[in-house]
């Protein structure tokens, strides 16, 4: 049967080619989901049911617009996006940018490690030896963050990609937490479909959070950056396209995940955050659902936040060398590239040793939020730009954005503008009152 | 670069930008918002100022046209409606699209970044003199320097201007103007192929690329093989399949399989197929031995002599074949069926009498390993008997190939951990 043969054989390359490309987009899509990610999800979960379920599916189809956007300026151009902002808009508008990122990034990269921290203190309270892990979060933090930059600065890109496509699997902690959780499922879909909408501050904010959780300006700056370092061009996009989507959709398939366990276990009051920390979360999922749906909680936790501490130094360092093009890159000396590491390491080590401050993890929720809040807040303008990029038909010639997609990326625009109008109209009116 | 005392003034673009020009009246006339540049010469003309009225006209100024020029101090001489648009003069090169665009260092072979540039008033005249790409400029154009740089230099020391000379640049196309800016690209061409390979992994694939069609195919082989492994792939696989295969024929069969191997097999078939035949069968048989044994890395650049020659006629021989080997150390001396019988090295025979017979001067205690010999047992071998190539044998005992000390190098270097290969390579 050569024919059949045939088609096998084609089969077959396809599936090769598939896995060529693959790492990029699950990679960055993953990470999305990481501490702070958790976290966002968890509150939006705990504080409004499934009332905040419908946001998934548009902030999936902004995702996925966002980031192809990146993917093909990347396979097109064969530049960084830090690269191409600097050489369309200039160093004053990359500079102010990557200001934002910076600062955003930082107070995520904090809350990775709180995020770490956290999961240990669970663990604790899931045993029933708190005490015990809080030391062992002292001993643990710097030992990880050693174990990071070590991992970072020593290897090839090659090799911790296949370490973070193995971390992946660790996700599937969250639809097993949901399944324990036996939720209403019905009505856990029916609310995926139908929106719900609430006018108060808090809705909004935690709407904000769940948006800047989910769509960030650093994971297109290094979807960007690693698919150049694979060598993906124009050639591969085709495939490399399908992967960036499929992992779009997984990453929020985990977030449904996340907000549903959580809606049914925890159900704390609307807009009032009784919780003082994320292990707050984890501490109520152990009386609800036995102590293993905390170490699991745990886990899902630690791997997220270690994911995400790994990529987002690196990720904000090589950012901001590119756009103030500095030498960068780990394949370079201290000597030849030294802003490089200096912002990598001091990201690392700060953000660790801030999280260790005795008495500070009270605040670990309020970081992770807040941060994911900056993130949705500096969404807007750099979508602005992305877009810009991506309608340029100078650059991109017939790969720039087709009509349909720029309405649809401008349209997205406005509306994200709106709302993080209306979330600082809120909080303003709420300070003021 | 010019000597200072040849020029009047000298300006940064980014004091002179937004800069507020005055009418021989004192009021105010515009801003200096860009210059048209006349590319050509070695520090090329600016030959009209760019200044727009507050209504938005954008006029073109001469430098004589004003009674003084001084960032702080802009004056015109005459004003009148007879300045000409800019519209007017349609393919005008504008300066202010050099800033923040990628160039070619070629006195250091490095990619850098134009931060700004520097105007010099020569003779009446504005030139262009040089790009500043150091930290100074960046804080300049981002509005910073006056209040920073003092701040700065109070606890570094001064902080200099990094101004690399116009006639030292050389211009990377980019992907929004496709403009040839620098008049030097035989500086290019000046460069040594590794200095060559460095701007290249520097590059992104695109720009690679753009700069190898610029070379001859011999220097851009040359250039490809320097550079690191995976810009190599990258490259070639980017390239019409006619023009890789050219390049590919230019290198050493045993580097042009390194890139073949890290290629989709469609591709490296396709280039192998538009190859010369010879060439093509070197390289498919070298190809046939997976990447990490001596089969892999061996090259066929070596030179046999048969076991009859005199010493006299083996350098006849070497004389002819010696522009296209590899390794021209050794001599391995085989019989009428190809099977290897010793090595003599360019050292045995220069001290040899020339009309002895070769076997008498060979060494015939064969050090040699087979096409599936790991790497690392070559490399041990090679290192332990302190040899230059090391002959790889079929199985029939006949040459298939040898193994050179570079290749096991580079191989060294490739498994050493990467703090080790950093250090090393900038001591």
């Amino acid at each position: 049967m050569p024919h059949r043969f045939l088609a096998f054989a084609r089969a077959r390359r396809r599936l090769l080619a598939l896995l060529a490309v693959v790492g990029p987009g699950l990679i960055t899509a993953t990470v999305d989901n990481d501490s702070g990610g958790i976290a966002t999800y968890s509150l939006a979960g705990a504080l409004y049911g499934f009332d905040l379920l419908w946001t998934l599916i548009p902030i999936t189809i902004l995702l996925i617009i966002t980031m192809e956007m990146s993917a093909r300026l990347g396979a097109a151009t064969g530049q960084g996006l830090a690269d191409l902002l600097r050489e369309r808009f200039g160093v004053k508008v990359t500079f102010w940018m990557l200001l934002t990122v910076l600062l955003a990034n930082y107070g995520t990269i904090i809350s990775e490690f709180a995020g770490i921290a956290s999961s240990i203190e669970i663990c604790g309270s899931a045993s029933g030896y708190p005490e015990v892990f809080v030391w062992l979060k002292y001993l643990l933090v710097p030992l990880l963050t050693y174990g990071i930059w070590k991992l970072i600065t020593e290897y090839d890109y090659k090799k911790i990609e296949k370490f973070f496509l193995i971390s992946i699997l660790f996700y599937v902690a969250y639809p097993i937490s949901a399944y324990l959780a036996k939720p209403d499922w019905a009505s856990a879909l029916k609310a995926l479909v139908i929106p719900a909408w609430r006018f108060d501050a808090g809705y909004f904010f935690t709407m904000i959070g769940v948006i800047g959780t989910t769509i960030t300006p650093w994971m297109q700056f290094y979807l960007q950056s690693t698919l150049i370092e694979k060598g993906i061009t124009l050639k591969d996009y085709d495939d490399a396209k399908w992967e960036v989507g499929l992992g779009c959709i997984t990453t929020d398939v985990i977030s449904f995940f996340i907000i549903v366990a959580c809606a049914v276990t925890l159900n704390f009051t609307p807009g009032m955050p009784p919780v003082s920390g994320i292990e707050d979360v984890g501490k109520a999922l152990i009386p609800l659902a036995g102590g293993y749906a905390g170490y699991l909680f745990a886990l899902g936790l630690f791997n997220a936040s270690l994911f995400g501490a790994a990529i987002l130094p690196l990720s904000t360092a090589f950012a901001i060398c590119e756009g103030m093009g500095w030498e960068r890159g780990m394949n370079k000396t201290y000597d030849e590239a030294p802003w490089f590491y200096w912002i990598f390491t001091s990201l690392l080590i700060t953000g660790a040793v801030i999280v260790l401050v005795p008495g500070i993890s009270f605040l670990y929720l309020a970081v992770m939020r807040v941060s994911q809040v900056a993130q949705g807040l500096i969404l807007p303008p750099f979508l602005y730009f992305l877009v810009k990029l991506g309608d340029d038909r100078t650059l991109l010639g017939e790969y720039a954005n087709p009509p349909w997609l720029s309405r649809l990326s401008w349209a997205s625009f406005y509306i994200l503008t709106v709302i993080d109008i209306l979330l600082l109209g809120a909080t303003l009116k709420e300070l003021v009152l | 670069m010019l000597n200072s005392r040849e020029f009047d003034a000298r300006f940064f673009l980014a004091d002179l930008i937004g800069a507020e020009v005055r009418s021989p009246a004192g009021l105010p006339f515009g801003r200096i918002v860009d210059f048209t540049l006349l590319l050509g010469e070695k520090y090329p003309r600016l030959s009209h100022i760019v200044i727009e009225s507050p209504s938005g006209e954008r006029r073109l100024v001469r430098r004589d046209q004003f009674s003084c020029f001084q960032p702080a101090n802009l004056e015109l001489d005459a004003v009148g409606d007879q300045l000409p648009l800019l519209s007017d003069i349609p393919d005008s090169v504008l300066v202010r699209n050099i800033w923040d665009k990628q160039i070619v260092d070629t006195s250091d072979a490095r990619v850098v970044r134009v931060n700004d540039l520097q105007i010099a008033e020569i003779k009446g005249e504005l030139r262009l003199l040089g790009v500043d790409v150091g930290f100074r400029g960046l804080l300049r154009r981002l509005g910073f320097e006056r209040v920073l740089c003092p701040l700065i230099e109070r606890f570094s020391g001064p902080l200099k201007n990094e101004i690399i000379g116009w006639d030292i640049v050389e211009s990377v196309p980019t992907n929004f103007t496709h403009l040839k800016l620098a008049v030097s690209s035989e500086k290019i061409r000046e460069l040594h192929p590794a200095d060559l390979a460095d701007i290249l992994d520097d590059l992104s694939v695109q720009e690679g690329l753009s700069l190898l069609t610029g070379l001859d195919t011999e220097t851009a082989a040359e250039t490809l093989a320097e550079a690191e492994a995976e810009t190599q792939a990258q490259i070639i696989a980017e390239m019409p399949s006619e023009r890789a295969s050219d390049i590919l024929e230019e290198m050493e069969p045993d580097e042009a399989v390194d890139i073949l191997q890290d290629l989709e097999e469609d591709k490296a078939a396709e280039i192998l197929s538009h190859m010369d035949a010879e060439e093509a069968n070197d390289v498919r048989e070298l190809l046939k031995h997976p990447e990490n044994t001596a089969g892999g890395l061996m090259s066929v650049g070596f030179a046999t002599i048969f076991e009859e020659f005199t010493v006299e006629e083996a350098f006849k021989h070497l004389r002819l074949m010696a522009v296209d080997l590899e390794i021209i150390y050794y001599l391995y001396v085989v019989n009428k069926h190809d099977k290897l019988l010793g090595v003599v090295s360019i050292r045995d025979l220069l001290v040899a009498n020339p009309s002895s017979r070769v076997p008498e001067i060979m060494n015939d205690k064969l050090i040699f390993v087979t096409p599936d010999t790991p790497q690392e047992e070559v490399a041990a071998l090679i290192s332990k008997y302190d040899l230059l190539a090391l002959p790889v044998l079929d199985e029939d005992g006949g040459m298939a190939g040898v193994v050179t000390v570079d290749d096991v190098i580079e191989l060294l270097l490739d498994n050493m951990p990467r703090m080790w290969k950093r250090r090393a390579l900038t001591s």
